[in-house]
């Protein structure tokens, strides 16, 4: 990873309602190549946090820097949004909506060399033998693994994770995890991501920032973390 | 009560008048019922491909509110003109016959269906929207690999709901000279020929038996909201 930053927060802000704070004065930065993992408790404001930064949210005060690049900022929702209906390798191909500006696209007429680095990713994640099978009947994982291709299929810059390895159980969780940092330090992207389990973070994350009460209240590097230390920061005053 | 005892004796006359049905009726009656399903069958289709786009642009997730109202605003008189009046309408504007009727029931299609789709569009997940936008699809992009392939379902289904109404409606919309069954009808009313009435009518009834039963097996064969699995013993 080199020393640039990708993304910079300065007191970041957001409510919902207008009264209550979510968010209150935000400092984060990360630069390009480092995975940094955003922790707290529930309703802490993880989620708010990324959907912000994806442009998703406005906030109501502060700065946001991204230095996103063409690829923009790949995204990968909490629940993990693939399309039903559609197979692995559509579902990943719906990463390269926003750069394949061809009305073609319209009828499903994707580019060949689009095609070849949907199967690539699909490949690099340990699943291009489902290709061909419909996103429904597919397992927590490898759902997991495929919206991680389809928002590394758009070549960002910086890729947001909500919790994604959250309902999937140890092995495949280390195995997603895994695979995703090592594809985005490969690709030099950036990832930040939410997450509950102390255990993957000191495995996976680069660095470390615990969120509460709106704002991020420390930061360390990921291998200083465990179970024990992140209850007392959460716990503290 | 001397209208009600006059009336339930003028209800026997009318019952024994009605059997039996004459079957001279039925070459008729079967070119007429064909009349009804195709009117019925290109109403719903032109319905069908209006409503897409039309539901499309009332998506208050897709487009901003300055377009959705109005759309919406414009679906909601559609959809207020019962069918039998655009009937008329139409029968005004493009003279009796089947054409009229189906442009009624196309109209009438495209208000009903419009809305069930904006409807089921709009209660797609979330998630799935957000991280097609963050893709930078441009917004007919996510409409079409994103809200109807996950609408899919509701979208058949819907279609298959309005085919059988617009079936049973088209029925009736002869009465105001609208083609179809429903004219052969209130011609015989009309010759007080209620044996050839009776003989419509019990074939429109098979008609509708027999659009149920092939809709419900095209949902079971197609729409598998429940895979009912039968054990081998």
């Amino acid at each position: 990873m080199n020393g640039e930053f990708l993304l910079k927060i300065t007191g970041l802000k957001f409510s919902y309602d207008g009264r209550n704070p979510v968010l209150d004065g935000v400092n984060l930065c990360l630069r390009a190549g480092e995975s940094v993992a955003v922790m707290g408790s529930s309703g802490s404001g993880k989620t708010t946090l990324l959907k912000i930064i994806a442009g998703l949210l406005h906030p109501i005060q502060g700065e946001i820097q991204v230095k996103a690049g063409k690829g923009g900022v790949g995204y990968i929702p909490q629940q993990v949004g693939l399309v039903k209906n559609l197979t692995a390798l559509q579902n990943v191909l719906l990463g390269a909506l926003g750069r394949v500006g061809n009305p073609a696209i319209l009828i499903g007429n994707f580019p060949a060399d689009e095609v070849e680095k949907a199967y690539r990713l699909l490949q690099d994640l340990g699943i291009n033998n489902l290709a061909d099978r419909k996103a429904a009947e597919l397992s927590g994982g490898e759902r997991q693994r495929v919206a991680v291709a389809r928002a590394l299929m758009q070549s960002p810059t910086l890729l947001l994770a909500d919790e994604f390895v959250a309902d999937l159980d140890v092995v495949n969780a280390v195995d997603v995890m895994r695979l995703t940092v090592d594809v985005c330090r490969r690709n030099n992207v950036a990832l930040l991501m939410t997450m509950h389990d102390a255990f993957l973070v000191n495995k996976f994350a680069d660095r470390v920032a615990v969120l509460k009460n709106g704002r991020i209240v420390a930061e360390m590097d990921g291998r200083e973390i465990d179970m024990e230390s992140l209850v007392t920061i959460l716990r503290g005053s | 009560m001397p209208r009600l005892s006059k009336g339930l004796s003028n209800m026997v006359v009318l019952v024994y008048e009605l059997f039996p049905p004459s079957p001279a009726a039925i070459p008729s009656a079967l070119e007429a019922l064909a009349e009804t399903v195709q009117m019925a069958f290109v109403g719903t289709v032109i319905g069908f491909f209006l409503s897409l786009p039309a539901a499309t642009l009332a998506l208050r997730t897709i487009f901003p509110p300055y377009i959705t109202t109005v759309v919406r605003a414009l679906l909601g008189l559609v959809r207020t003109i019962p069918a039998l009046f655009w009937a008329v309408i139409f029968v005004i504007a493009v003279g009796l016959g089947p054409l009229a009727g189906t442009l009624a029931l196309s109209v009438y299609s495209l208000g009903y269906l419009s809305k069930l789709y904006y409807e089921a569009f709009e209660a797609v997940d979330q998630d799935v929207l957000d991280a097609l936008r963050c893709t930078g699809a441009p917004r007919l992009a996510i409409v079409r690999y994103g809200i109807i392939p996950e609408s899919m379902n509701t979208i058949i289904s819907q279609l298959l709901f309005m085919l059988e109404y617009n079936i049973r409606s088209s029925t009736v919309l002869g009465f105001v000279g609208a083609g179809g069954v429903g004219l052969l009808m209130v011609s015989y009313i009309e010759t007080l020929q209620y044996s050839s009435l009776t003989t419509v009518v019990a074939m429109t009834l098979v008609l509708v038996i027999l659009i149920d039963f092939v809709s419900g097996y095209v949902r079971r064969r197609f729409l598998p909201a429940v895979r009912v699995v039968k054990l081998k013993r």
